[in-house]
């Protein structure tokens, strides 16, 4: 019995870092199939392509990635998800930066658009002036 | 010495291999993108607005420099990519910073805007009112005018019309007024005794009748002026043939009246001749009818006949005739002059007698004709007794 069990551990103890790298790989295979689904969100949130280099450039690192998970270079692959984590943090606020960039262009012109009605009412006042001055002469 | 070069050469291979081996590699793109990165002219701003990320991607570029001087070209790649991330973030949220700031002043400015235009708006809405009602003042003057304009243009229409009203009225006063003229040269009946000048009046009366329906008034008033005239003349020309003609008429029906009441008278003889122009009705009375023989005074009580001759004379109807009291003798019985003298003698009586009967002294003449107009065969007692008379003579023509 006691030869039973330490052969049964000798066993357990063979298999616990195969199991920890089969483990290992399904959860950087996870992150890498979260990150894909990301970087597809990212692409259809940048209406005004303003980020496209940085989401293909992330998308290249994530084929990247998949390919180093296969070769089992894990180490290398978590570089590349935090990496891809962090591009894609990047790339999310440089979409916020060019959506209020956007905003601040819409509004501008906005201001624009209301200087000129300003500048014709303006005018149009001038010239209800000159004319109210021509009907108080012709009174 | 073959042995030392040789050994010589060996060491130079060796020293300059080592030193080949320990040279610094290229740098690698990523990290000059990262030195560019950090050179950003907004880079102060990033790293006040994210300090923790900055400085993160401080250390990468740090890592990167180490990685790449250490000639880990891999690892150095890694870092500055991961640097890049970080600077790349910070920007973000740096230009994010900007863009608001950019709407809020975008805001102020519109909102500025807004309230300036609102009140210039206002400025203008009043403005416009005032031009308005201005407008309302201007037109109204305007309506004025063209009231007054058209008050002007009606009242010079109702005068023309009045004054052609008053040309029509004139000129149909004058083409009355010729009407009457034709009709007045009717009444003595121009057609007949002066056709040329009534035939040419009622012409140029038609003529200015239809002048007036076109509307020619001058023309229409000179026609009717011309056609009164002419009818005018008309009916001065025809004037005296038709009143003698009236006359005449006139005079030969009253004296078959006067003829056919003498005739009544008993104790006369009546009849009518003519002598020249002039047509007479002659009432005989003989002499011993009235007077005694040789006699001129009327007897008494015998003058009864001349009763209704006087009311014959006297009468209205016959008072135009002008009446002869002619004495009559016959040829014989005396000296032609005595015979005159008796003959006017009595003629006188009866004229005398006759005045006194009422008879206008004016209307009457008296005289004698001794014995020159017999008017019975003076050879018989009876002729000569006839032609002792005293006529009673009405002239007329």
């Amino acid at each position: 019995m006691t030869r039973y069990a330490t052969v049964f551990l000798f066993l357990a103890f063979l298999a616990v870092p195969v199991l920890a790298r089969a483990g290992e790989a399904d959860d950087l295979q996870r992150q890498i199939d979260y990150l894909k689904q990301t970087t597809t969100d990212l692409e259809r949130q940048d209406e005004q392509k303003a980020v496209s280099s940085d989401i293909m450039m992330m998308r290249s690192w994530l084929d990247n990635g998949w390919t180093l998970r296969s070769q089992e270079k894990y180490d290398e692959v978590r570089i590349i998800l935090d990496r891809c984590e962090a591009q894609a943090n990047m790339v999310r606020q440089r979409l916020t930066a060019a959506k209020l960039s956007a905003q601040a262009a819409a509004k501008e012109d906005e201001v624009k658009r209301a200087r000129a009605q300003l500048a014709r009412t303006k005018k149009a006042l001038e010239n209800a002036k000159i004319q109210k001055a021509r009907l108080e002469g012709k009174v | 010495m073959t042995t030392v070069f040789r050994a010589s050469l060996l060491c130079v291979f060796a020293v300059s291999m080592l030193s080949l081996g320990c040279a610094t590699p290229p740098k690698p793109r990523e990290l000059d993108a990262l030195e560019k990165l950090r050179a950003n002219p907004d880079m102060p701003a990033a790293r006040k607005k994210a300090p923790d990320l900055c400085k993160k991607a401080d250390k990468a570029f740090s890592s990167a420099t180490d990685k790449w001087q250490s000639n880990d070209l891999n690892e150095s790649v890694n870092h500055a990519l991961l640097g890049q991330i970080y600077y790349s973030h910070a920007l973000a949220l740096s230009d994010q910073d900007k863009s608001n700031a950019r709407i809020a002043d975008a805001e102020d400015a519109l909102s500025a805007t807004t309230e300036e235009h609102e009140k210039a708006q206002k400025d203008l809405d009043d403005m416009n009112e005032k031009i308005g009602l201005l407008q309302k003042s201007v037109h109204k003057d305007e309506e004025m005018k063209a009231l007054e304009a058209q008050m002007a243009a009606d009242k010079k229409a109702n005068e023309d019309k009045l004054s052609q009203e008053k040309l029509r009225a004139e000129t149909g006063d004058k083409i009355s007024d010729a009407e009457l003229a034709v009709k007045t040269a009717e009444t003595v009946n121009a057609a007949k005794y002066a056709p040329e000048l009534y035939k040419s009046a009622a012409q140029i009366l038609a003529k200015a009748q239809t002048e007036m329906q076109a509307g020619q008034m001058q023309q229409a008033q000179s026609s009717a002026a011309i056609a009164k005239k002419t009818a005018d003349d008309a009916a001065a020309a025809a004037k005296p043939a038709y009143a003698r003609d009236s006359q005449t008429e006139e005079s030969r029906k009253k004296a078959d009246g006067l003829f056919a009441e003498a005739s009544r008278i008993p104790g006369v003889t009546t009849r009518r001749d003519v002598r020249g122009s002039l047509q007479r009705i002659i009432i005989a009375i003989p002499a011993e009818t009235m007077f005694t023989k040789k006699q001129t005074v009327l007897a008494p009580g015998r003058d009864s006949v001349l009763n209704p001759i006087a009311d014959l004379i006297k009468k209205k109807d016959y008072q135009d005739f002008p009446v002869q009291v002619v004495g009559h003798t016959d040829s014989k019985g005396g000296a032609q002059s005595a015979l005159l003298a008796m003959s006017g003698a009595r003629a006188q009586s009866v004229f005398n007698a006759l005045v006194t009967r009422g008879v206008d002294v004016r209307r009457m003449m008296a005289n004698g004709q001794g014995g020159a107009e017999p008017i019975a065969d003076g050879r018989t007692a009876a002729g000569r007794a006839s032609n002792h008379r005293v006529e009673i003579v009405f002239l007329y023509q």
